[in-house]
């Protein structure tokens, strides 16, 4: 009784396997089914990118490290203005009776999550673009390398919606300044 | 084989299966939440020796204290502060700029045309 307890439970693992390969299966199928090929690609071009696809894959490496090395750089500044300015300075203004700034707190913070989100979906669609065998494939690449530079893009475009905000911060906090210097 | 050493090989293997899947589950966790992709202890994605130096030069030490005094002295030390990072920001602007993943620049003939 308990060793065919036993055998159940070591077996239900492999059931959920062999399960998880068919849903894996059946959506390589329908990737493989209704993908379309890039157009314009045309043999000199597929010549080229089979020619150089170790020199691009270096490239790809080398960008990927440099980018996860920005990602920090900005990630760490944006936490600092979020945690040393515009938290403490609305804190601030609260216990001063004074309307505060929280649109550009609210906005700030989502735009941290928006830009953590999209690295992470920047970075996973250009790992899958390494992982492509452009000497063979170069259809293929050529279609994820058009899916990273949409992603790319899109982080392009947090990043400068971060830098309006703190800009946006800087200029209410100017404003206030001139209100306090007017109230003299 | 007695049946308690039967048994206990039963454990042995149940064991190892049951650590193997968790680790994997672990991993395809790790994988598909997108944390691997913001940890930097990754081997090949370590920071080097000069960018641990620039990362100390380029965090403040100023915070601005909200039990502080809200005047003129106060908030133009902010400000101070506030602009010289966002100076730093304008400066990474362009940080995820489309030139790196061009055809030019991966040395790929330019007339290939994006769907």
């Amino acid at each position: 009784m308990v060793f065919t307890k036993l055998i159940k439970v070591i077996f239900f693992p492999v059931k959920i396997l062999i399960w998880a390969i068919g849903v894996f299966a059946c959506a390589a199928l329908i990737v493989l089914l209704f993908s379309t090929p890039a157009e314009g690609l045309d043999a000199r071009q597929k010549g080229a990118i089979s020619q150089n696809c170790s020199s691009i894959k270096q490239s790809l490496e080398q960008l990927q490290k440099v980018d996860s090395r920005t990602r920090t750089y900005l990630g760490t500044t944006y936490e600092t203005i979020a945690n040393k300015f515009i938290t403490p300075l609305n804190l601030s203004l609260v216990k001063n009776n004074r309307p505060t700034f929280s649109d550009i707190q609210t906005n700030f913070m989502s735009g941290q999550s928006h830009f953590r989100e999209d690295y992470t979906i920047y970075m996973r669609e250009l790992e899958k673009l390494i992982g492509i065998d452009c000497q063979n494939n170069a259809d293929e690449f050529y279609d994820q390398l058009v899916t990273v530079r949409k992603k790319r893009a899109n982080l392009r475009t947090d990043t400068e919606d971060m830098l309006k905000l703190a800009q946006k911060q800087y200029q209410s906090a100017e404003k206030l300044k001139q209100s306090l210097q007017g109230q003299k | 084989m007695t049946r308690g050493g039967r048994n206990l090989a039963i454990l042995g293997v149940g064991a190892i299966l049951l650590t193997t899947l968790t680790t994997g589950i672990s991993l395809a966790i790790y994988h598909n939440s997108g944390d691997i992709y913001l940890d930097r202890s990754r081997p090949g994605f370590l920071p080097d020796e000069e960018e641990i130096v620039e990362e100390t030069d380029t965090n403040t030490s100023y915070s601005f204290s909200e039990n502080a005094e809200l005047n003129t002295e106060t908030l133009s030390e902010y400000l101070k502060e506030l602009n010289a990072i966002n100076n730093r920001l304008e400066k990474s602007a362009d940080s995820y700029a489309p030139t790196p993943l061009s055809d030019e620049s991966l040395g790929i003939p330019s007339e290939l045309k994006e769907q």
